[in-house]
């Protein structure tokens, strides 16, 4: 739970997070730490041990309420509230800091309850190849007697240190992702629910794995569903997972919700049920930011479970765990006016640097094999010296060194721009024919359009085609991620999420229609148009209406494709540039023919893609 | 195996009851009942049922593929036999078509197949009746229910079984489809979990060895088979040789796939080509013969030893071959020469006497009186005439004449 009313005066909470009171508290602080070995890498341990929120709930520990106040300069503070071994506790949270694999902490400074101070750490140091010793530690003030305070503090660490060894053990049965902190439910229960939806399903084990989830999750987890993270723990294909939940979010088991994820903290701060009460601009109040929402980057599709099924809600235990950021790989916290000094080794990847007292974002990609090798980055607020450049920046290890000049804490973080692609956007799930076919009525509001920044469009063409070839040339679309958005005598439009799938589409056709067509008495032909690139999405007379770029090249290649001869696939030359397409279409038995289309003095390359026979 | 001929009950298909309504249907009945009020779910739920009767076709036909596929690869007995069983349990089980248009149409076919599954399991031969050809050619008709996808997977599966059993014509593989492996791949991309990853790189894997497997048959049949034609073709003109050696290279070059993993045919094709149109070089031999070993260097590092045996075989003959020729245009060419030798000795000897007949005229002319002096002198001039008009044209050395 969350609320916008600070509970305490902000001068107050200025003075508990100053930095002379903070270094009070930290020189007093006593240390009180466990440590335990576990078998397994610390990038195989980290997602889960990082995960405070699920952790808390693990050990025991009461949900807290959370407040926030938005700062001017970006950010927010939080105050928290709660319960903890029976006494109520407030405090103020300042924001986790971490490396991932490596470490993270927080600080706490409690103005309710037995403690002054806290200080929670946990480090991950690799000890052999498949090996890590995992250290918890407490730094704490408290009003209570040493002996005790170091007894108490003790068993909560020891709780700790059980649950990552329990974690390990659950590890060690094959469970991926969060599935460790799943708990058990009677088979009966489970066999029940499965029985139900394998009825929709041809693939009983989705069935099974999607009860599971749904009924074993931590309620967070169960709350919110996303496919593709779900179809990674527990290996399927993300576009079944998908097919399913929507189906049964039309049986009414379950609910589908969009989620306007913000920009900064990538939370999902508004959520609709229906698209059609989506609104062009949400506000995240931890980052204290109003942002835009985009169709294909930030608007994601998740699903939670029916109230018959489940009585689930939003709770927290650690709002600010790094479990809840996964996408944030780094973060640290510099103090105002001071210099700071920091080495930063990233798992190679590309990330964002960026704090959300900054306007700029900087690239970089941390590569092992990087000939900059160590990159020096001064930063300085007022003065911005990092080049803002569109390529990324690649070093293998990154010297930061950091000027506050401000009066106020900056907080830095390295973003992996990988995660996004977890997400099911809501451009992705329009490409699914299960949506069209279940919530014909699903729609925006009027008046908004939204943009797509690439988007890839199919037209099959007909002449003389036989209806029931042409239903099961449709039906062989549908396999993959595409959808059917109108349908006229001689030719239906498709939309799909991919080049690759649109391709492998209009492949699986051309296939089909060459396996059939000597069945039929009549010739028939058919023709594949492909085209790709930007464009806009709106609702508009009970259908999705698109307009734009990749529209306009799509029936000028129709035209093209009406001029050549039949059975062939004409395909927009842009999808050919989409990196990967080489090695895709390896080992194919196709041959490309170019060819130039000149349209008012402009020259457009266009390619025109047979499909041959073997040998 | 899992074919009880038993069970194959085909009393019950005769008297068409209702198959048990499978759980999916059941159900989106029951949603299509529980929502009546809104006209636009009536329309959803047609618009899923007719999606999983879509489903259901596909999952058969894709089961039908399977075992042609299968059943190319390795046609013996064992797989006749799954592959009668497994038309019989998808037409007979819960979720097949139970419509009297289509029972009317598999049950012919179905009843066809109970005596040919028990010869099989007996390991008896047996053959396929006219009667047998005859219903399957049903499949190729128009059909209300049934849709030409299915029909046509059905036809194919059923009509390799039985050219098997007739051993009418030799098994073509199937490679699969260009269309699955792309499809595969797409699903390979969308995939999030390593291990689903992993299946289906391994699935494409598979494939792409199958396919890879077939095209070695491939070249296999169509070297056989040039092999087969050379010594008609080592009798055969240059002229006619050529075109066929043309057509061979084009044959190869068509295919992206042959190019992309055997280089070497091809580039022997064409060089191969342009040798044999080049005949009479005087280094043509070791020009080929360095071609050859380039060849047989490539050769080493093909995968299939199969392939490879056949290739350096193949590549062995057509040394000959073109060797044979080689040897073929130094007898012409020999021959050419000897020919242009006689042809200088009958000058030779036709000079001569021209020659003799010449000095014989001379002397007459210095001896004879004044007044017969100027007819001799015309008679001499005639002579020097038909001598000079005797000679062969000038050619340089080497070239024909």
């Amino acid at each position: 739970m969350s609320t916008t009313d600070y509970p305490i005066p902000l001068q107050q909470a200025t003075a508990l997070r100053a930095p002379e009171n903070l270094e009070k508290h930290r020189k007093k602080a006593r240390q009180v730490r466990r440590e335990i070995v576990l078998p397994y890498s610390r990038e195989v341990l980290w997602p889960l041990l990082c995960h405070t929120d699920l952790l808390n709930q693990q050990v025991g520990m009461k949900t807290t309420t959370n407040f926030f106040s938005a700062q001017e300069q970006g950010g927010s503070l939080m105050h928290a509230r709660g319960k903890n071994g029976g006494f109520a506790v407030a405090y103020e949270e300042f924001p986790y800091v971490w490396n991932a694999p490596e470490r993270y902490a927080v600080e706490r400074v409690f103005i309710k309850g037995p403690i002054k101070y806290l200080c929670f750490q946990v480090e991950l140091e690799a000890v052999g190849k498949d090996e890590t010793c995992v250290t918890c530690a407490i730094d704490v003030v408290t009003k209570l007697p040493p002996p005790l305070a170091k007894l108490v503090i003790g068993q909560e660490i020891d709780k700790f240190i059980a649950t990552f060894k329990q974690v390990a053990d659950r590890l060690s049965r094959g469970q991926k992702g969060l599935l460790p902190f799943f708990k058990s439910l009677p088979d009966s229960a489970l066999v029940l629910q499965t029985e139900k939806w394998s009825a929709f399903t041809t693939d009983a084990e989705l069935a099974k794995h999607l009860s599971h989830y749904f009924l074993c999750a931590p309620a967070r987890l169960s709350y919110r569903l996303r496919p593709r993270e779900f179809a990674a723990w527990y290996d399927h294909d993300p576009l079944a997972v998908l097919n399913l939940c929507l189906y049964l979010v039309h049986q009414g088991d379950l609910s589908m919700q969009w989620d306007c994820r913000c920009p900064g903290c990538k939370g999902p701060k508004s959520s609709y049920q229906r698209l059609f009460d989506l609104q062009a601009v949400s506000y995240c109040e931890s980052c204290a930011t109003r942002y835009g929402v985009a169709f294909d980057q930030n608007i994601e599709l998740t699903f939670s479970p029916a109230p018959h099924l489940r009585q689930v809600s939003d709770d927290f235990f650690c709002a600010g765990s790094p479990g809840n950021t996964p996408h944030i790989s780094w973060q640290h916290i510099m103090p105002p006016q001071t210099h700071t000094q920091l080495e930063v080794h990233l798992a190679p990847s590309t990330y964002v640097l960026r704090s959300l007292q900054f306007e700029k974002e900087y690239f970089i990609t941390f590569d092992e094999d990087s000939p900059h090798g160590h990159l020096d980055v001064h930063q300085n607020l007022e003065s911005a010296d990092l080049a803002a450049s569109e390529d990324p920046l690649t070093c293998s290890r990154l010297s930061l060194s950091f000027d506050n000049v401000t009066d106020y804490e900056v907080l830095l973080m390295f973003e992996d721009v990988h995660w996004q692609s977890l997400a099911v956007t809501a451009a992705e799930v329009q490409c699914v024919q299960m949506f069209h076919d279940v919530f014909p009525h699903e729609e925006l509001a009027e008046g908004l359009t939204l943009p797509l920044s690439f988007q890839v469009f199919l037209e099959l063409h007909w002449a003389l085609a036989d209806s029931e070839l042409m239903e099961w040339c449709c039906h062989q679309l549908r396999q993959f991620q595409g959808a059917k958005l109108k349908e006229e005598t001689q030719q239906t439009r498709w939309i799909f999420a991919s080049a690759f799938d649109a391709l492998a589409a209009a492949w699986a056709v051309q296939e089909a229609f060459q396996e059939m067509r000597d069945f039929y008495a009549e010739a028939q032909t058919l023709t594949l148009t492909v085209a790709a690139g930007p464009c806009e999405v709106s609702s508009g007379d009970g259908a999705w209406q698109y307009r734009g770029e990749a529209i306009e090249q799509l029936t000028r290649l129709s035209q093209l494709a009406s001029a050549l001869p039949a059975h062939n696939i004409v395909v927009s030359a842009l999808l050919f540039s989409e990196p990967g397409m080489a090695t895709f279409l390896d080992h194919g038995n196709y041959q490309v023919n170019t060819y130039r289309l000149s349209e008012n003095g402009e020259d457009g390359v266009q390619f025109q893609w047979a499909v041959q026979d073997g040998l | 195996m899992d074919f009880d001929p038993n069970a194959m009950n085909f009393g019950a298909a005769q008297k068409l009851s209702p198959q048990a309504e499978p759980g999916h249907v059941a159900l989106l009945t029951r949603q299509a009942q529980r929502v009546p009020q809104k006209p636009e779910q009536g329309q959803v739920v047609k618009r899923l049922e007719a999606n999983l009767q879509q489903h259901q076709r596909q999952a058969r036909i894709e089961r039908l593929k399977q075992m042609q596929q299968a059943l190319a690869t390795q046609s013996n007995g064992q797989r006749l036999m799954q592959a009668l069983a497994l038309v019989k349990k998808i037409y007979t089980a819960d979720d097949a078509p139970s419509d009297l248009a289509t029972m009317s149409l598999l049950q012919p076919i179905l009843q066809g197949l109970l005596p040919k599954w028990k010869q099989l399991k007996a390991e008896k031969p047996f053959s396929i009746a006219p009667g047998d050809y005859q219903a399957l050619q049903k499949l190729k008709q128009p059909h209300a229910v049934l849709v030409t996808a299915e029909r046509a997977a059905l036809f194919n599966l059923l009509s390799l079984v039985y050219k098997a059993v007739d051993a009418e014509a030799p098994r073509a593989p199937v490679a699969a489809t260009p269309a699955r492996l792309m499809a595969l791949k797409s699903q390979y991309l969308r995939a999030t979990s390593a291990t689903e990853k992993q299946r289906l790189q391994a699935e494409i894997q598979d494939i792409e060895i199958a396919r890879q497997r077939d095209y070695h048959a491939q070249c296999m049949r169509v070297l056989q088979q040039h092999q087969l034609k050379m010594p008609e073709m080592l009798k055969s003109p240059a002229a006619r040789l050529l075109p066929q050696l043309a057509q061979l290279e084009q044959q190869w070059q068509t295919n992206r796939y042959s190019e992309a993993h055997h280089p070497v045919v091809p580039t022997l094709l064409q060089l191969s080509s342009r040798q044999l149109a080049r005949l009479g070089v005087a280094d043509a031999r070791d020009f080929i013969q360095l071609q050859q070993k380039a060849v047989q260097q490539q050769l080493q590092a093909l995968p299939a030893a199969e392939l490879k045996t056949l290739l350096q075989q193949w590549c062995h003959g057509f040394a000959s071959l073109l060797q044979a020729f080689q040897e073929a245009a130094e007898v012409r060419r020999l021959e050419a020469a000897r020919k242009e030798l006689n042809a200088l000795h009958a000058h030779s000897a036709q000079w001569s006497t021209h020659l003799t007949e010449i000095k014989a005229l001379e002397q007459q002319f210095l001896a004879a009186a004044t007044e017969k002096k100027t007819e001799l002198r015309h008679l001499l001039l005639q002579h020097y005439s038909q001598l000079l008009s005797t000679l062969p044209p000038i050619t340089s050395p080497g070239e024909n004449p």
